[in-house]
């Protein structure tokens, strides 16, 4: 898809969806048809009774009145339950349409590289699958009412032309003036709506951020302040509301003044033809009587045609993040054969490799080391100096400007990426548990382990003490985010669930960084085990997680400094040795002891 | 109060707009019917024989009707449309408000998944519903109170059949809109479902994708999905079937069929121009009813909708406590817990047993602990964010219920451990807290916590925005944001929670040097892994299953307490330096 889908792209779009449904929506066509052709006849006999009755001649009996009285009678009495069966099926298939057209986009929007989720806001993508999709719901009901409006109006002008042609003719002839006047609204319909979705978005936005962070906001008392902001945002979406409601709502009065103009046409030529006596009343009536089957169906196609513009201002945003091939997370190397990672030694090797989130801004510069299977591997630095964009480069969270990560010696842009990730643990600073029970929250990797392989990682990372003090113990119900849990303990159960995924290769950011330093090390001591054989990078401030690792990667402003054991490094002069002195003296508890006895 | 007075309630703010919309509105149907009149009117000439200079007059009137009308149905729909606008900003307006002054226990039990379906698909609902929907229904009545003034004016009995046909209408709308009722509460439930989902997935996008779990969060959303198509079909099926309708259908065959019968018979006067009037009245009012249909529908969806809002409006709050009224004097404060107890929630562990403790003004407290002993929610209470459940916190020597909200706040500022920061620019998260800080403060605070140092060399500095849409911090980085942010504040008490350890070293110390000053005229609460802190502290709290194991200096812990012994042996064991 490209950046700007055309109208044309956006109708094939919804099209796929629908034909997903062609059963469902040839059978609602059908039966329109139908109850259009009820609703076209049964005036007609309706106007065989009224020349009847009008004409008075002598032999028009009661019978000959009362049949096509009682025919129009059951028509319109079958229209209706036509006009049931039309809804019923109608429904079904908006509702399926409506759930494709979401999942859809949903799956598409997952399908994203992360820098697409860095920059966007989740509020706003959330207002766009729930709401705008919503609205939506219609887009397979349009397209049925284009075919049956267009059938409705031949059926209708046929009818009248064969009763009078004059008159037909002189009642379309000032349609296109209509026609003209509400397609050039169509600009300015389509750019208000966009103006109004997107406030509206941004309100939504501010709305689910305040309730994320009630919690800050309450220790700053700012409760006052977020009000004023959210209502200066309230206020601005209300504004363009008022806007785009003036853009729908002007179109009902011109609806109407044409309406009444056509009337005016139809009667003054109807009275005129009738008193030149080429018309007779039961005919004039019927033309009455039709005018709306005609007039309608054209005003539906007009008013169809905007809300094919708000559809469109909808479908146009959502294809833009869900179907936008630029922002996609693929294999970018499609030509050749991927290599589905399984069973790695986990080896890894960074070349000379570039990175940055936002162009001109360079995170990581040239960044060369090479870890053996196995072995674990050290990253420290200070904050910001690119340890865990090290990290997310692994599992190929973003693509690298140049330079080159191996994986067992192959280039990480030739494994498929779903197998890679799948092999690869990161435990990642942020921790993010989902609503559900703990145990939910454990399977999100490997969704077929048991209970027992459960407790198994549980018990690595110290978690089953608490977990089992909790009511329903691994049913215990997390809240949205984890909330309910204290830092530390969504740190172990994060941890824990990567360690289910017995990946190869594992990534440990900060992982115990909320827990004791007793907790950690007995986690460090029964993790030893289950680690073992495993590659593993760790990155920690805390310089006591990394004594024993294999060597040590000293980052500075996202260059490698030294490379190392911490004996090695402890006989250098440089960063390490800083850095280590100045752990040393603020943790030490025997270079504290020292201090104060020294006092 | 019921949602639907509150609906009303809010739209007696507005009288004029409602006003105009109510009597604007019945006045238009009633010209809407003009035209028929006027089209068996001039038909009648026709009939008789009358050429156009016969129904001239009547085309005029016509054709000003035509603007009149135009006029009307315009400024009734559109003010009904505003009119509904503004209500609704004012619903969404007011479930904000709510929410920001519910305890921080309330705000535990909400999903804000939930809560946001709630405040935008539930304000779109009841926007539909109160333009046009409820104009549709007066409309209609109104209608059918015309359809009873001409058939009375032609016989009786066709005025009978009207009431009767009418009161028929009537009821079973009102049955049939009762049926639907629990449909539509039921699909807005799933709604929310699917909202939920939706928000959780897209927050949590990169555990997702690290456990290449995209699979678990469509087959997720696949399932509600599901469950939502399934609802909405449900309703609308039922909604098709919408057999009130069927009876004006018959009603108004048959009101055309008995007056050309009547007409044929020569029957109570009733004459050509009479059915043709009978006939074009009974098709608008077939057509008005139909339109009944969907707009019960709307309607029914937008009760259901008020009263989901409405009920987080009105919602009580069991955890609200009364604002006090004392100040809290700043520079001068001690911290007391007299045997507190606390739980989240009922079916909860107590997440604090029996603490006791005073902090004396000025002191620096440590506290210590494994995950979920209860360290952090030691810092929520002495800021009120929660009350405890038994117990007393004594600030500066009084319960701390008696303090007002605002003064806690000012002289009570926390560096969370669960750092959270707003899609805004650098400066305007730093003076969160105090929006009217000048720019020369900020740069100082941030000199501070340093951070002044990384915010330049950000592309737009201060003005440069963070979060989604924005740069992304690391943790070091946000953690000292957020210490500029309480620093700002220049608090009486400062409350620390540096669980998380984002702090390497080197910025530490720095970060130590430069508060120490700070630390030293105000009393601190700090919750640390970190032993050179602990080890200055005043008083040092150990705390393991909520409770308190052990209190005292750090020299007197690492001698006497073996909990605190086995906190820090690691620390025994670090290699030594040469030289020092």
């Amino acid at each position: 898809m490209v950046d700007k889908p055309t109208d044309k792209d956006l109708l094939i779009y919804l099209w796929n969806i629908v034909r997903l449904h062609l059963k469902e929506f040839y059978l609602v066509i059908f039966l329109l048809l139908l109850n259009v052709a009820f609703g076209t006849i049964a005036p007609l006999f309706f106007r065989k009774a009224l020349d009847l009755i009008q004409t008075n001649e002598i032999s028009t009996t009661l019978k000959m009145v009362l049949t096509p009285l009682i025919a129009y009678f059951l028509l319109m009495l079958v229209k209706w339950f036509w006009e049931v069966f039309q809804n019923v099926f109608k429904a079904k298939l908006n509702a399926q349409i409506t759930k494709d057209l979401r999942v859809k986009a949903f799956n598409g929007i997952l399908e994203n590289n992360l820098t697409f989720f860095d920059n966007s806001e989740s509020g706003y993508l959330t207002s766009s699958l729930t709401n705008d999709i919503n609205e939506m719901r219609e887009a397979g009901q349009r397209f049925v009412d284009l075919f049956t409006n267009l059938f409705r109006l031949i059926v209708t002008i046929g009818i009248l032309l064969y009763f009078s042609p004059k008159l037909t003719l002189v009642s379309v002839i000032f349609l296109p003036i209509f026609f003209i006047v509400v397609f050039s609204l169509r600009k300015y319909q389509r750019r208000i709506a966009k103006v109004w979705r997107k406030n509206f978005a941004t309100v939504n936005q501010r709305f689910s951020e305040t309730m994320r962070s009630i919690a800050i906001s309450k220790s700053f008392a700012r409760e006052e302040e977020n009000i004023k902001k959210f209502t200066l945002l309230n206020e601005e979406t209300y504004k363009s509301s008022i806007k785009r409601g003036f853009a729908i709502f002007i179109i009902g009065p011109i609806n109407d003044f044409f309406r009444h103009m056509l009337l005016i046409i139809i009667l003054a030529v109807g009275t005129i033809e009738s008193f030149n006596g080429n018309l007779d009343v039961a005919t004039f009536y019927l033309f009455i009587f039709l005018m709306d089957y005609y007039y309608y169906p054209l005003l539906s196609l007009a008013r169809n045609y905007s809300r094919f513009q708000s559809l469109f201002v909808n479908l146009e945003r959502l294809l833009a993040v869900s179907e936008n091939s630029e922002i996609k997370e693929v294999n970018s190397s499609l030509n050749e054969s991927l290599k589905i990672a399984e069973k790695l030694k986990g080896e890894v090797e960074f070349k000379n490799v570039n990175f940055s989130y936002v162009e001109n801004t360079p995170v990581l510069k040239n960044i060369s080391f090479h870890i053996k299977p196995g072995q674990c591997v050290a990253l420290v630095g200070h904050t910001g100096s690119g340890k865990s964009t090290i990290a997310a480069l692994i599992p190929k969270f973003y693509i690298i400007n140049n330079g080159k990560i191996l994986i067992d010696g192959i280039d990480i842009q030739n494994y498929e990426l779903n197998s890679l990730r799948s092999v690869i643990g990161l435990v990642s600073q942020r921790v993010l548990l989902f609503k559900g029970t703990i145990r939910e929250n454990m399977l999100i990797g490997s969704e077929n382990a048991s209970d027992e392989d459960i407790w198994d990682a549980l018990d690595a990372v110290q978690a089953r003490e608490f977990i089992e003090l909790l009511p329903h113990s691994l049913d215990f119900m997390v809240t949205e985010g984890g909330k309910n849990l204290s830092v530390g303990q969504r740190q172990m159960i994060s941890y824990a669930r990567v360690l289910l995924g017995k990946p190869d290769i594992i990534i440990l950011d900060e992982a115990t960084s909320a827990v004791d330093l007793y907790t950690e090390s007995k986690i460090q001591d029964s993790t030893e085990l289950l680690l073992k054989g495993r590659t593993s990078i760790v990155i920690a401030h805390r310089l006591t997680t990394i004594l024993n690792s294999d060597f040590i990667i000293v980052l500075e402003d996202g260059e490698i400094k030294q490379v190392g054991t911490h004996k090695d490094l402890m006989e250098q002069e440089g960063p390490y040795q800083d850095m280590y002195q100045l752990y040393f003296k603020t943790q030490s508890a025997k270079y504290l002891e020292k201090i104060k006895t020294a006092m | 109060m019921n949602s639907l007075k509150w609906v009303a309630r809010l739209h007696l703010r507005y009288p004029f707009k409602t006003f105009y919309v109510l009597v604007g509105g019945m006045i238009e149907i009633l010209l809407f019917l003009l035209p028929i009149s006027i089209t068996a009117n001039v038909i009648e000439i026709s009939i008789e024989g009358g050429g156009i200079a016969n129904a001239k007059g009547q085309l005029w009137f016509l054709l000003g009707l035509a603007f009149v009308q135009a006029f009307l149905y315009f400024s009734v729909s559109f003010l009904n449309e505003v009119l509904a606008h503004r209500v609704t900003t004012d619903i969404t307006q007011e479930l904000f408000e709510s929410l920001q002054y519910r305890s921080l226990t309330y705000h535990d039990s909400k999903d804000v998944g939930n809560i946001m379906a709630r405040a935008t698909g539930d304000t779109r609902t009841i926007n539909i519903a109160i333009s046009p929907a409820v104009r549709i229904i007066i409309n209609v009545t109104i209608v059918w109170i015309v359809a009873f003034i001409i058939t009375i004016s032609i016989h009786y009995i066709l005025a009978l059949i009207t009431v009767i046909v009418f009161i028929i209408f009537a009821i079973t709308t009102l049955v049939y809109s009762t049926k639907i009722l629990p449909l539509s509460v039921k699909t807005r439930e799933n709604f929310a479902e699917i909202s939920e989902v939706i928000n959780s997935s897209l927050t949590g996008v990169r555990e997702i994708k690290s456990f290449v779990a995209t699979p678990w969060s469509k087959k997720k959303l696949l399932k509600t999905a599901i469950k939502y198509q399934k609802n909405v079909i449900k309703e609308q099926t039922k909604s098709a079937w919408f057999y009130p309708i069927f009876v004006v259908t018959f009603y108004a065959a048959l009101m055309i069929v008995l007056s050309l019968y009547f007409a044929y018979m020569d029957l109570f006067d009733v004459s050509i121009k009479d059915v043709i009037l009978i006939a074009g009245f009974v098709s608008f009012l077939t057509g008005m009813s139909e339109e009944v249909q969907w707009t019960m529908w709307f309607l029914i969806r937008g009760k259901v909708s008020a009263d989901r809002i409405y009920d987080i409006v009105s919602e009580k709050d069991p955890a609200a406590f009364e604002d006090g009224v004392t100040e809290f004097e700043s520079n001068h404060a001690t911290i007391e817990f007299k045997n507190v107890s606390f739980r989240y929630k009922g079916d909860l562990p107590y997440a604090l047993r029996n603490i006791s403790f005073k902090v004396e003004d000025l002191q620096t407290i440590a506290i210590v602990g494994p995950p979920g002993s209860g360290k952090s929610t030691i810092t929520k209470l002495i800021q009120r964010l929660y009350l405890p459940t038994s117990g007393e916190i004594l600030l500066s020597g009084k319960p701390i219920s008696e303090y007002s909200n605002k003064s806690l706040r000012k002289n009570i500022t926390t560096v969370e451990q669960d750092i959270f920061l707003f899609n805004l620019s650098v400066k305007d998260n730093i003076r969160y807290g105090k929006p009217e800080a000048t720019d020369e403060e900020i740069t100082n605070v941030a000199k501070i916590a340093e951070a002044h140092d990384f915010i330049l060399e950000l592309p737009k500095k201060f003005e440069n925005l963070i979060g989604e849409g924005g740069v992304r911090l690391s943790g070091g980085q946000a953690q000292r944001l957020s210490i500029a942010r309480a620093l700002l504040l220049n608090p009486s008490i400062l409350l620390m929670d540096d669980g998380a350890s984002a702090l390497d070293a080197r910025t530490e110390v720095k970060i130590q040097k430069a508060i120490s000053e700070i630390l030293r005229t105000r009393t601190t609460v700090i919750t640390t892994h970190r032993l050179a802190i602990i080890a200055k502290a005043d008083l040092v709290i150990i705390m393991e299953d909520g409770k308190i194991v052990g209190l005292g200096s750090h020299e007197h812990l690492i001698r006497k307490n073996p909990y605190y012994r086995r906190l820090f042996d690691k620390h025994y064991e670090l290699p030594e330096l040469e030289g020092v």
